[in-house]
């Protein structure tokens, strides 16, 4: 460690030099941003020792010169922010530096107004207000030409507003309108919309669209935009993307003096280190590197490891490890396979051996996050299976399904042959891991002859993508914010294109009509499945809506056609050394992500001390 | 003359063949670059869908349609004798770049490795041969016997539990300490020393030990040998004897194996590398497979064989050099 | 990235002359001479090598892993009698039970005496359980490493001309292709599972420094002039190299079997560990071991869980401890000065290979 003296006067020649670089950008916000940002780089380096956060001095205007310290996934030489191109995309800083359209209150189940203030889903139209008081980082107002733009430009990147969109223009400067192809689902079209971040300036986007209005190839203008690296982004959050106080080591994320919320902060902005594993965020947090981190796996045990400083926010995640069944597999397209292997094993021991704070079991396998099982079946919930573990049951539907239990304990087709297969799993991801290798070994108890197969991310998905494979250890439902509602989870079960645009990787009948007992016992039910997953997404009615969900889950609960073993809770950590935020408790706590979420609202303030 | 001639005809053919060797089995690998980047996109973007990512990554990087092997071949080797890399795929830059930027900082930890691997190994090594049959002998002898059983990465695990975790003395991974701006500067020099030493501590203590062993047996061997008797009797200071005939002629065998682990160390670099999330060329080879980025698996490829290339070249000249019974056209019989 | 054997050719030069001096002279039956070979080049030598301490460690230690593997192999098999035996009991999440057995330290209970990992499985039981795998890998890489630089270092020596040339050019591109990129390069590629391929694979370079050494061996045993009697004799040169070449051969293909068979270990450990090389359970490699304690039960980060960790890593050194041991060993064998003196504490060309390979 060097003394601090020499820090001190190497501080300063920075300091003045980064001065004449910014003057001129953001005045003095910038200039405390940048001093602030070398004191903190003094003691640290990894020794945990502290890392400045306590001694910000209070200024004029009652901040406070600190920055804070989180972590982040991607290479800051390398991170852009041109949100069309999919590399190296700024990932987390994305709630920073844009503004949301709303944000849902899991907690609440509720939706919170923000860069868009009101909205109206209509029989033919959807019309929306955009806050009149944004501007963009380089003076421009926000308008809603900004937010056409940037849909239009969607549609050629398949984006999922055009799923129920025809058109969408410019009302005036702050009202959209979207004329929609057909009545569509109200709940369905607030969590495309409102998922949507108010991200593309026309002044600089605008371009693309008009070569493609001029009658260029769109794909040609496209491939141009999706290469295009922007390391000078045009934003509108209360933050802002500052390339040259970025280093080899961190993004410099600096607040925006011209937001009009900019008084709710009182901090410098953010400094985002990347790490090169899960371990090293982990040391990070231990040491007090970081003041807080968006979201990392941290099992309970390790939990216990961490400071008192630390909180963790357990917030609802919307997919965990399940079983993919290849539904081409002779054995196990077969209903009563699956049904038995969910009644042979122990999902409470699965998540348990996963980690036993961060992982729960669906109430009842139907196709709906895990949080929103209740919401949508409430009091019918008793009527759906919950595949508690029952191994006569298995058994019996074995049976049913024309196989037998030799000598040996195996289950044996009429030719002899064992249920043997492979269950391919990404080798990289512990917690399916463990999933994984407990329902493989719970399975080869009662009598199966599975094997384990890790594979790289990337061969997993292309190897389930072609469909070779026989089961999966793989997420059951995708992670973006929308599959929390039931018409995304079940349409990932019945027509999935996660991995392929043109069929479900894993196989499941699309053309078919499925076949299952009836709910309430009564002989059985037909369900033309795609139909009535067209029928959700364009019922206008809720009651009915609610209908077809409890229908539709129904059919998976008897179908499975995967099983979900288990969810994750994202886990969020915010540390109180130097910092106040609500209780971690609360129900404010329970929007994504409260690091970047707070601020926005006033309630993520540094500490004077 | 004509056999320097002809190690460097051979140097420059070998470098062509890895080249064509390595571009026929990095373009059979299976996985695109567009998987990898859509798997890498689910990971780190979950706001996105899995339907839209993927229509993203075509268009970024569906520009290049394939092309075929025997065309794609032809481009590449004659960019390549051009002096151009290429430009990656997953970071858009030029291949030459990313290079130039982590190439200094394996050659970084590996020369502090080797400097500490020679002075150890050949220091110690001596020192037990001088003392052949002591307890301090036997004692190293165990000692490096046990430490060459360990692999590398092992030390690196254990260390960063000891000396990072437990004790905090050394940082746990990067190549500088934050907040400092690299430079000709006494601060960032230190601190990137302070970052390089368990990268290179893992290296040197599972290594040095082989090398004493070596050192030890040459020189007994030598001091075996009828002229250091005759150096004996004819009077000559132990301290003579010492550097002149027996360290000289004990080293000269290690000379070539000494350089030749230079290229065993960029292999090592990539497992070190990506434990201690140090970006050097290793971190760089490692992200660039793991991403399917075939230009910068080929770069950085290339430039691993071009080092090996040119350090035992250096190895069969130089050995040439220092011993005399060796006739330069004899020289490849040095391996 | 590959063994070099520099210095190598000085310390054979007639160094194992002696033993085989007066065989080439005599006519023998082929069982009179097989026996008398088998005494001459293993059992004496076997005899004397055993009084070294480190030839018995290192055998003790590899014997111990060969038992190891026995057990595995036994407990795990289904063939005929085999099939109800079994010793140890296949690691499996929650064996002793439920949750409440996962992350049991070691030393506590004779079910489990080196701890459960953090899904509840027996580390001994997959430290057995990996062994028959990780020797087979070993074996098959050794001797991959010394048949092929056998065939093409005496191919290259004995024939000579244009043959030599190009075999002698190709080991040194060999050489000089970076190591473990090309394995990783390879392993992804081929994304092997079979043992018996991926030991060869871990080492695919491997044998152009030993064809390079034996090449240099030929060349000077040629010369001999018992070689050279067989040689005006009429004794066909498959012969000629069987009788009169190979034994003088033998001290480096042992070392260099050795050496290339830690090298597997180093190197299939790895990257397992890295993850490179594919996996399936928990109990497929030390490697894979080593990657759970890491990245699922945190070992590095809980210290009451370093054991997760330590374990495997103890079983990994402990083989090549033994390995090197044991190449440490037979230089007693190998070496007539150490045999002359009796002392057993002068090392010479054991040594030095053990130098140039560890290196590498």
């Amino acid at each position: 460690m060097v003394d601090s003296q020499s820090h001190k006067k190497y501080d300063d020649v920075v300091s003045r030099r980064k001065f004449v670089a910014l003057t001129g950008v953001t005045g003095a916000a910038a200039l405390a941003g940048c001093t602030g940002g070398d004191d903190e780089g003094n003691g640290d380096d990894g020794n945990g020792d502290d890392d400045g956060n306590g001694n910000g001095a209070i200024e004029a205007d009652g901040d406070v010169d600190v920055w804070f310290e989180t972590g982040n996934w991607d290479d800051p030489t390398n991170v852009q922010f041109n949100p069309f191109n999919p590399a190296a995309l700024g990932g987390q800083l994305d709630e920073a530096l844009w503004e949301e359209y709303a944000k849902y209150n899991l907690e609440h189940g509720e939706w919170i107004p923000y860069a868009v203030t009101e909205w109206d889903i209509g029989e033919e139209t959807v019309t929306f207000e955009i806050r009149d008081d944004l501007v963009w980082s380089d003076g421009e107002d926000v308008t809603a030409e900004d937010i056409v733009v940037g849909m239009r430009l969607d549609e050629y990147q398949d984006g999922e507003i055009w799923d129920f969109a025809e058109s969408v223009e410019a009302v005036d400067d702050t009202t959209v309108e979207i004329t929609l192809e057909d009545t569509a689902n109200q709940e369905v079209v607030e969590w495309v919309l409102l998922t949507r971040n108010v991200n593309t300036p026309e002044h600089v986007f605008g371009e693309y669209l008009d070569r493609i209005d001029d009658g260029e190839d769109p794909e040609d203008v496209m491939g141009d935009l999706a290469t295009w690296d922007d390391r000078e982004p045009v934003t509108c959050g209360p933050f802002y993307f500052s390339d040259e106080e970025s280093t080899n080591q961190h993004m410099t994320a600096p607040a925006m003096d011209d937001h009009p919320d900019a008084d709710e902060i009182n901090f410098n902005g953010y400094h985002m280190y990347e790490r090169g594993s899960n371990e090293a965020y982990h040391s990070s947090l231990i040491d007090g590197e970081f003041d807080g981190l968006l979201s990392l796996f941290v099992s309970s045990e390790l939990l216990q490891t961490f400071p008192d400083t630390v909180d963790e926010i357990q917030i609802p995640g919307t997919f965990g490890a399940g079983i993919i069944f290849n539904h081409d597999h002779d054995i196990f397209s077969e209903r009563e396979v699956r049904q038995a292997m969910a009644f042979a094993t122990d999902w409470e021991l699965a998540a348990q051996n996963a980690d036993p704070e961060s992982k729960q079991v669906p109430a009842v396998p139907c196709g709906i996050t895990t949080a929103a099982i209740e919401d949508y079946l409430g009091d019918d919930i008793d009527d759906y299976e919950s595949y508690d573990q029952d191994q006569d049951r298995a058994a019996e539907l074995l049976e049913d399904a024309g196989f037998e239990q030799d000598d040996n304990g195996d289950w044996v087709d009429s030719s002899g042959d064992t249920i043997s297969a492979t269950i391919v799993y990404p080798s990289g991801w512990s917690d399916f891991v463990a999933a994984a290798e407990t329902v493989a070994s719970q399975l080869n108890e009662f009598g199966f002859d599975l094997e384990l197969e890790g594979q790289e991310r990337g061969t997993l998905e292309e190897n389930l993508g072609n469909s070779d494979f026989e089961l999966a250890n793989f997420e059951w439902n995708e992670g973006a914010i929308q599959f929390n509602h039931p018409y995304y989870s079940l349409r990932h079960n019945f027509r999935n294109r996660q991995l392929d645009p043109d069929t479900s990787f894993f196989n499941y009948p699309e053309s078919d009509t499925i076949e299952v007992p009836a709910r309430d016992g009564d002989g059985t039910i037909e369900v033309d499945v795609v139909q009535r997953l067209n029928d959700l997404a364009s019922e206008s009615d809720e009651d009915e809506a609610n209908e077809i969900i409890k229908e539709l889950a129904w059919v998976v609960n008897q179908d499975m056609p995967m099983l979900p073993i288990q969810s994750k809770f994202e886990q969020s950590f915010l540390s109180n050394d130097g910092w106040e935020y609500p209780d971690p408790e609360s129900d404010d706590m329970q929007i994504l992500f409260p690091l970047y979420w707070l601020p926005k609202q006033g309630q993520l303030k540094a500490t004077e001390e | 003359m004509n056999w320097f001639i002809k190690r460097i005809g051979q140097g420059l053919f070998t470098i062509f063949a890895v080249a064509s060797l390595t571009f026929v089995l990095i373009r059979t690998m299976p996985g695109s670059p567009a998987q990898q980047l859509a798997a890498d996109i689910r990971q780190n973007q979950p706001s996105l869908s899995a339907r839209q990512i993927n229509v993203m990554v075509e268009q970024r990087i569906g520009v290049d349609p394939d092309q075929p092997m025997h065309e794609a071949y032809m481009n590449y080797m004659l960019n390549l004798a051009q002096g151009n890399l290429g430009e990656s795929v997953n970071y858009q830059e030029p291949v030459a770049d990313i290079i130039l930027r982590s190439l200094p900082w394996t050659a970084f930890v590996m020369s502090v490795s080797l400097l500490f691997v020679f002075i150890f190994g050949i220091g110690l090594g001596a020192i037990m041969a001088y003392r052949e049959g002591s307890k301090f002998d036997v004692g190293s002898s165990i000692i490096a016997i046990f430490l060459s059983s360990v692999p590398y990465y092992v030390a690196a695990v254990v260390m960063i539990y000891v000396l990072a975790l437990e004790l905090s003395l050394f940082p746990l991974s990067g190549r500088y300490p934050r907040g400092v701006e690299p430079g000709f500067t006494l601060e960032f020099f230190t601190g990137a020393l302070h970052h390089a030493v368990l990268p290179a501590a893992s290296f040197i203590v599972t290594t040095w030990g082989g090398f004493a062993l070596g050192m030890r047996g040459n020189s007994i061997q030598v001091l075996g040998n009828d002229y250091i008797r005759v150096a004996k009797l004819r009077g000559l200071s132990d301290r003579r004897i010492a550097l002149r005939y027996v360290g000289r002629n004990a080293i000269l065998p290690m000379w070539t194996s000494f350089l030749i682990t230079v290229g065993f160390m960029f292999g090592a670099s990539i497992i070190l590398e990506e434990i201690f999330t140090y970006r050097g060329i290793g971190y760089y080879m490692f992200d660039s497979i793991e991403n399917r980025d075939y230009p910068v698996m080929m770069g950085t490829f290339l430039v691993i064989t071009v080092s090996v290339v040119i350090a035992v070249l250096v190895a069969d000249i130089t050995y040439g050099k220092l011993d005399p019974r060796v006739e330069s056209g004899g020289g490849d019989e040095s391996y | 990235m590959s063994p070099t054997d520099d210095g190598s050719e000085k310390s054979t030069d007639g160094g194992t002359g002696d033993i085989f001096d007066f065989e080439a002279t005599e006519e023998i039956s082929t069982s009179q001479r097989y026996r008398e070979f088998f005494h001459e080049a293993f059992y004496l030598p076997a005899r004397e090598a055993w009084r070294d301490w480190r030839m018995k460690v290192g055998l003790v230690l590899i014997f111990g892993y060969l038992f190891m593997g026995l057990v595995a192999w036994i407990s795990g098999s289904n063939f005929g009698v085999l099939a109800d035996v079994t010793i140890i009991e296949s690691p499996r999440s929650n064996q002793f039970g439920g949750f409440e057995f996962n992350n049991e330290g070691p030393f506590q209970s004779w079910d489990y005496p080196l701890g459960t990992d953090s899904t509840g499985r027996d580390i001994f039981g997959a430290i057995v359980y990996a062994t028959p795998d990780m020797l087979k890998m070993t074996f098959a890489g050794g001797v991959y490493v010394v048949v092929v630089a056998t065939v093409v270092g005496t191919v290259a020596g004995y024939k000579g001309g244009r043959v030599d040339s190009v075999l002698t050019t190709i080991s040194d591109i060999v050489m000089t292709v970076p190591g473990l990129p090309l394995v990783i390069v390879l392993a992804t590629m081929i994304d092997p599972r079979n043992p018996w391929i991926i030991g060869p694979l871990l080492v695919i370079g491997w044998w152009a420094g030993l064809a390079r050494t034996i090449r240099a061996q030929v060349l000077s045993i040629r010369e001999e002039s018992y070689v050279e009697a067989s040689r005006t004799m009429g004794i066909s040169t498959r012969r000629i190299i069987q009788k009169d070449i190979m034994p003088n051969l033998m001290p480096y293909i042992m070392v260099n079997f050795v050496m290339s068979s830690r090298q597997v270990i180093f190197n299939g450990v790895g990257l397992y560990f890295l993850g490179i090389l594919a996996h399936g359970s928990y109990s497929d490699n030390w490697g894979v071991m080593m990657q759970f304690a890491y990245t699922h039960a945190s070992a590095l980060l809980i210290p009451e869980r370093s054991y997760q960790l330590l374990m495997p890593m103890a079983a990994i050194v402990g083989l090549s401890f033994g390995l090197i041991l044991f190449s440490q060993g037979t230089d007693r064998l190998f070496n007539p000065r150490v045999r002359q003196r009796g002392t057993g504490s002068t090392e010479q060309d054991g040594e030095e290979d053990e130098m140039t390979t560890t290196i590498t």
